[in-house]
């Protein structure tokens, strides 16, 4: 489903070079559930910029569904992260003093979908995920982790082939944190394929497979044994 | 994204941040709101101008004679009363002026008329009764100067209407007896308001008429005329009548070039026509103020929009993240920063009609006239001013980079 060959990421000017990946190689298999750790400048978010399609890659070859995405144009790179990519942010990112509905169907309405159809499709998740009666609140009325949940509903409106969540507990408190991991391993029980980018030893062991950077390099990448809630 | 998805975004985003939209619509609600006014007003002034100078009668062509010098400092128009008897005479024969109806001479001076323990200091107007045709003059009470009191240099004097209301606030001033200086008038008639407040030489209400051979033999002494008022049979006439006046005391005069002459010619068209473009360099001049006001709203709305684009460097980034195209950021904005500037323009709009309203009715009192010109005009600024204002913004918005957007704190 996905894969990443030979990639590199460099900063900086010429003389002046940061290295943040080191030929990264890794494929990704549909329904996978992976967890990437490593230290802060490990290289992990710079990874999950260019899984996301948000960056580049310096060097290497990104291959989405099939497709290379050296090919897709810039115009239309956005197109392509709503259709395939689901975001999960650290800090939520939800639009403020909106309802939790707009901020739901907001990669819909971007989609070119009507609003009524959007809504419905987006109450179901809500629902799912236990927060349908928040619905009509404002995100700034409800508690970090429902925010988080309607961070991950907003990513399941979109029906992507992966969802990327980016330390998704780094702002909640320890119960919550074991809400969002328990929603994310029903998540993946349901076919979805999740990337969890991670600092904790603890969230990553609940991912199915992990993999360690270190200074840009790819130093472990590993079926474990799923540490299950 | 439609259109409709657009809009709701933009309201819902203004609406958030009510006060910061009210304050960048104020530079674009006192801009238009001034440019309204002010047209407005300039062009009420000029349709006030336009109809004082229409009261003074239609089609005239003026006559003045040259300016008096002492020294060699000229003195005003027609103060050298240099214009006389065989002037008029030859005027007044149709064979010469066949364009001409009517021809009326006139000598003025400045004067007080005592009634009583009553005084008025008015315009005292030595005229034939050619005057009341030339002039559209209609009486309220009694006649106008007529034939025999010119024949007879009668001591007659017919009043304004305001003057009479000076003189004579609570009684029928006709019969009475004015003097002016040493010399008795019976007043026979009183004008009808023509409603004129433009003040100086415009005001026919606050001035006096006595015949003109009374004015010369007890007021002014035989002076020459300082004014004659010829009327033209038709507005299309105008321009022969003008050529046969001229030709007329040029041959009188004995002069061949028009420059040795010691008159001035001047016709109603072009005294409106000078009028209506000193107004209407005025208005511009009005406008353009009031236009500058608006070009710094518009800079007022950029800085803004600019603060609201680096204050929601997150939201862009999300929202590019989740599937904007830049295209969607770039409309976002626009959208909010034209939204800004229509309803702002309309609110403008709607306090600059009132703003005129008043100041016409009450402050300049001239007619109160909404321009239209300054309506379509204002809705397509303040459209053009969003437009031009906002593009800066938005392409900025729509050109960041989603990860620095993120990670922007």
């Amino acid at each position: 489903m996905i894969t990443l060959k030979g990639i590199y990421k460099i900063y900086g000017d010429t003389g002046n070079e940061v290295t943040a990946l080191d030929n990264i190689n890794l494929t990704i298999e549909k329904g996978e559930y992976i967890s990437i750790m490593g230290a802060s400048g490990s290289g992990k978010s710079s990874l999950m910029h260019i899984m996301g399609l948000l960056d580049k890659p310096t060097r290497g070859e990104y291959i989405l569904d099939g497709v290379n995405t050296k090919d897709i144009k810039e115009k239309e790179l956005s197109t392509v992260r709503n259709k395939y990519i689901g975001f999960v942010f650290q800090a939520f990112n939800l639009l403020p003093r909106t309802t939790v509905m707009e901020n739901v169907i907001l990669p819909l309405i971007y989609r070119g979908e009507n609003r009524d159809s959007a809504e419905k499709k987006a109450m179901k998740i809500l629902q799912n995920l236990g927060i349908g009666e928040r619905a009509y609140f404002k995100t700034n009325q409800i508690s970090g982790g429902q925010q988080q949940r309607v961070a991950i509903a907003r990513a399941l409106t979109q029906e992507p082939t992966l969802i990327l969540a980016d330390e998704p507990t780094g702002n909640v408190d320890s119960k919550t944190t074991l809400e969002i991991i328990k929603i994310l391993q029903d998540l993946n029980d349901e076919g979805h394929s999740i990337v969890i980018v991670t600092h904790e030893e603890d969230i990553g062991d609940r991912a199915k497979r992990k993999i360690k950077l270190k200074d840009g390099f790819l130093i472990e990448d590993k079926i474990i044994k799923q540490k299950r809630i | 994204m439609n259109f409709k998805d657009f809009l709701f975004t933009a309201i819902h985003s203004l609406t958030i941040n009510i006060g910061r939209t009210v304050l960048s619509a104020l530079g674009i609600i006192i801009g238009i709101a001034s440019v309204i006014a002010l047209i407005s007003v300039g062009q009420g002034a000029q349709s006030k101008i336009t109809q004082n100078i229409q009261n003074l009668g239609s089609n005239l062509i003026i006559v003045t004679s040259g300016n008096a010098k002492v020294g060699n400092v000229k003195q005003g128009i027609g103060t050298a009363g240099t214009l006389n008897q065989n002037d008029l005479t030859a005027l007044e024969s149709r064979s010469n002026t066949p364009d001409v109806v009517a021809v009326s001479p006139v000598i003025s001076k400045q004067g007080q008329l005592i009634y009583k323990s009553q005084n008025a200091v008015t315009l005292i107007e030595g005229v034939t009764p050619a005057a009341q045709v030339v002039n559209d003059i209609t009486m309220s009470k009694g006649s106008f100067i007529t034939e025999p009191d010119i024949k007879d240099n009668l001591p007659v004097i017919v009043l304004g209407p305001t003057v009479a209301s000076e003189l004579f606030p609570n009684s029928n001033p006709l019969g009475k007896i004015v003097t002016i200086g040493n010399t008795s008038f019976t007043v026979i008639g009183v004008t009808q308001a023509k409603g004129s407040s433009g003040g100086g030489s415009f005001n026919q209400d606050n001035q006096v008429a006595v015949p003109i051979t009374t004015a010369q033999a007890e007021l002014f002494g035989n002076i020459g005329y300082s004014t004659i008022i010829v009327q033209a049979q038709s507005a299309q006439a105008m321009n022969n009548a003008t050529a046969e006046v001229e030709n007329t005391l040029m041959r009188v005069q004995g002069i061949t070039n028009i420059n040795q002459a010691n008159f001035n010619i001047t016709n109603q068209t072009q005294i409106l026509t000078t009028l209506n473009s000193i107004t209407g360099t005025f208005t511009l001049l009005l406008g353009g103020i009031a236009g500058i006001s608006l070009i710094v709203g518009g800079i007022g709305i950029m800085n803004i929009m600019l603060v609201s684009v680096t204050e929601r460097t997150r939201e862009i980034g999300l929202r590019k993240a989740i599937g904007a195209k830049n295209s969607d950021i770039l409309y976002q904005f626009l959208i909010e920063a034209i939204l800004i500037t229509v309803i702002g323009g309309f609110i403008g709009l709607t306090i600059g009609i009132f703003m005129d309203y008043l100041i016409a009715t009450y402050i300049i009192k001239v007619p109160f006239i909404i321009s239209s010109i300054a309506i379509i005009l204002s809705i397509t600024v303040s459209i053009t001013i969003g437009l031009a204002f906002g593009i800066f913004p938005a392409y900025k918005a729509s050109r960041l980079s989603p990860i620095e957007a993120l990670r922007y704190e």
